[in-house]
């Protein structure tokens, strides 16, 4: 078993199987049903999609084994706060909140553009190093 | 090869920067248990004050609003902000170094998971502040009881908000340490190579990964009902609710259950008994917690009861098979009694109790009797108290050298055990006979001519006594902490899986160079190359460019 596509889809197939046990035996209603056999189908679904990409890839961007990170992300805290603030000011605290945490919330995003877009170019220059230096 | 770089980016240090904004997986996890930690005594305060107030009958150490609103916060802490944060806390710091992973995947997610935790716990808390107090309508805040008309007040606006805040912390959590299990496994691990513990991290990140969102919707639903939207009904929000709430029981067990069998195996010496029965009975353990959810709507009379009871009880059958192999792990080991060892024992005992006492309530018939007494608070606390917590305090001391470098003191950590079983059976054990004898859960008062009194005294003092140990439990990290950080890559001696192979605390990409990964126990294989790996899937061993990793 080398990759998660055995245990996540069978997991997710077991999932649908009790969901159509209980739908068509039990009487289960749609809403329960539905709730049962779409978390089934994700998982199948992430199973299969896990098993397709290639392992080792980040999220970010892989080349030739090498990987490019951030080792701090302040964009990410701003906009971890932002969305809070937004959050508390639909539920219980206003409009003010609301801005406030919208604007901290897009300050944040941007600078976790402006992260992913530094990290694309070190790798780029580390790539294009590897080449000058003969590496294949 | 792989190499890693990163000049134009910011860089790290060890200063409050990158106490705030780090994305190494292991101050993740540090963060997240922290909050999980100081969330803990806060909570747990709450329970002495709810264990205080019951302690006779008329007193009034609180109003019968504030004991709601202590009831509501407690277990809404406990759940939210604590228990489920921990255990994904661990996943997050040791599932990468199990796996042989120099990183998390998505590290930016689980960075801004670790805050949207303690925010969302701040934002529930600062429900206290508000005119009508903090949310009072219990952990699961049943409609139509949440709706504005029956809690009026922005503190439950907040403790929406935060649950909304805690529950998508949860979920980046979890995403990035099942993409991580999928996608980082170093040059060998196979899945059937996957430590214990990382199975059941898998285990719980199917959970949350396809279980939390419906509450993240029923509570954005929740929250647009007290904004005057009609979108809910009682039942319809009682799925969603459910939906979450039962697999939540489990993401607050299997890496416990994980915990417990790495330390079973690290403490005994031996490989880790009947590795594949215990991934099929895990996962047929995850598809039957699913499935389970209804079991707490038996009295409402809108699902079908034989199914949830089938599945629920269905659920004794892979519990048993993990059971057995955490037991046939130590059967016959080099046993030593370490508090990591005890804490297992312990664990192996009080959750037999939570476990079992739960197959009764999985009954409906009997589920119709116990149903809101003072059972199903003894059940769930003895599943997630006197059971998980054990299994976190047996990972807690195993793994505290590998986290810190140092070792927390044997002595302490007896006391700290021995008042925590004492404790919890004092605390909880009553509480089964006072629900068979009528009272009623989330009740501020009782009479006296009830008969109640004496087993709730024995209950009020076994808390205390829990707090005790909690306390000797920081006097033994406040000591280790000052302590010289001598503990070397395999603290114990008879580590088994890849995390002893790094440093104690492990460098910031974890390892620098990784043994050859033939078994779930790579590390015995090391000491005990006669044995053989208990593997099927030996291949070619490609440790050498494994081991040829470097890092920045």
């Amino acid at each position: 078993m080398r990759t998660g596509l055995v245990p996540l889809a069978s997991w997710g197939i077991a999932l649908i199987a009790i969901a159509l046990l209980g739908w068509l035996v039990f009487g289960l209603s749609t809403l329960p049903t539905a709730l049962l056999a779409g978390a089934g189908a994700a998982s199948a679904v992430t199973g299969a999609a896990s098993a397709s990409a290639r392992r080792g890839r980040t999220p970010m961007r892989s080349a030739g084994g090498i990987e490019v990170d951030t080792d701090l992300s302040l964009a990410t805290v701003a906009l971890a706060a932002g969305g809070t603030l937004a959050l508390v000011g639909v539920g219980a605290a206003g409009a003010a909140f609301f801005w406030t945490g919208l604007g901290l919330a897009v300050l944040g995003a941007g600078g976790m553009l402006r992260e992913t877009v530094a990290a694309r170019q070190e790798l780029e220059a580390l790539e294009g190093d590897g080449d000058r230096g003969g590496r294949s | 090869m792989t190499a890693t770089a990163r000049p134009r980016l910011p860089a790290a240090d060890r200063g409050v920067l990158a106490a705030l904004a780090s994305t190494d997986h292991k101050v993740v996890g540090v963060r997240v248990a922290l909050t999980a930690l100081a969330f803990f005594l806060a909570g747990g305060v709450l329970a002495l004050l709810m264990r205080s107030e019951l302690a006779d009958p008329g007193l009034q150490v609180v109003s019968h609003s504030g004991y709601d609103q202590l009831f509501t916060m407690h277990g809404s802490t406990m759940i939210f902000i604590v228990v489920i944060p921990v255990a994904l806390a661990f996943c997050v710091y040791m599932v990468p170094l199990q796996v042989g992973a120099a990183a998390i995947s998505g590290a930016r997610w689980a960075l801004a998971g670790s805050w949207l935790i303690p925010l969302g716990g701040l934002v529930m808390w600062s429900g206290w502040l508000t005119r009508d107090g903090a949310g009072r309508a219990g952990w699961y805040a049943f409609d139509p009881l949440s709706d504005r008309a029956n809690t009026p007040g922005e503190g439950m606006d907040l403790w929406v908000c935060g649950v909304i805040l805690a529950t998508l912390g949860s979920i980046f959590l979890a995403g990035c340490v099942l993409a991580t299990v999928l996608r980082r496994r170093a040059p060998g691990m196979t899945m059937l190579r996957l430590p214990p513990f990382t199975w059941t991290a898998l285990a719980t990140c199917l959970l949350v990964l396809f279980s939390f969102p419906s509450l993240v919707v029923a509570m954005g639903l929740l929250m647009a009902d007290r904004h005057g939207a009609q979108l809910l009904g009682p039942i319809t929000y009682q799925h969603l609710f459910w939906f979450y709430g039962h697999p939540a029981v489990y993401v607050m067990f299997f890496p416990f259950v994980g915990m417990v069998a790495e330390a079973a195996s690290v403490f005994s010496g031996r490989r880790f008994f009947g590795y594949r029965p215990f991934v099929i009975a895990l996962l047929g353990f995850t598809a039957l917690s699913m499935s389970a959810w209804a079991h707490h709507m038996f009295t409402t009379g809108a699902v079908p009861n034989q199914l949830f009871a089938l599945t629920s009880t269905a659920l004794i059958v892979p519990a048993g098979v993990e059971y057995f192999d955490i037991i046939g792990t130590l059967w016959r080991g080099a046993i030593r009694f370490k508090v990591a060892l005890l804490f297992v024992v312990g664990f192996l005992m009080q959750f037999l109790l939570g476990g079992l006492s739960g197959i009764f309530v999985a009954s409906p018939v009997l589920d119709y009797h116990a149903t809101d007494s003072y059972i199903v608070v003894a059940h769930f606390h003895y599943t997630l108290f006197a059971g998980s917590v054990f299994g976190l305090f047996a990972g807690v001391y195993m793994w505290w050298p590998k986290i810190t470098g140092r070792y927390l003191s044997e002595r302490v950590g007896r006391w700290h055990f021995g008042l925590t079983l004492v404790g919890t059976s004092l605390t909880f054990l009553p509480q089964f006979f006072l629900g068979m004898d009528g009272m009623a859960r989330r009740l501020p008062d009782y009479s006296g001519s009830e008969g109640w009194t004496g087993l709730n005294r024995v209950s009020t003092v076994g808390s205390f006594l829990i707090a005790l140990g909690t306390l000797l439990f920081l006097v033994a990290v406040v000591r280790s902490l000052r302590g010289p950080a001598t503990a070397p890559s395999d603290a114990w001696g008879t580590g088994m899986s890849l995390e002893w192979a790094a440093s104690s605390p492990p460098a910031r990409h974890n390892f620098e160079r990784l043994p050859p990964i033939r078994s779930y126990a790579p590390l015995f294989d090391l000491r005990h190359p006669e044995e053989g790996p208990d593997d099927e899937e030996v291949g070619p061993l490609r440790h050498e460019a494994t081991s040829s990793r470097s890092h920045a």
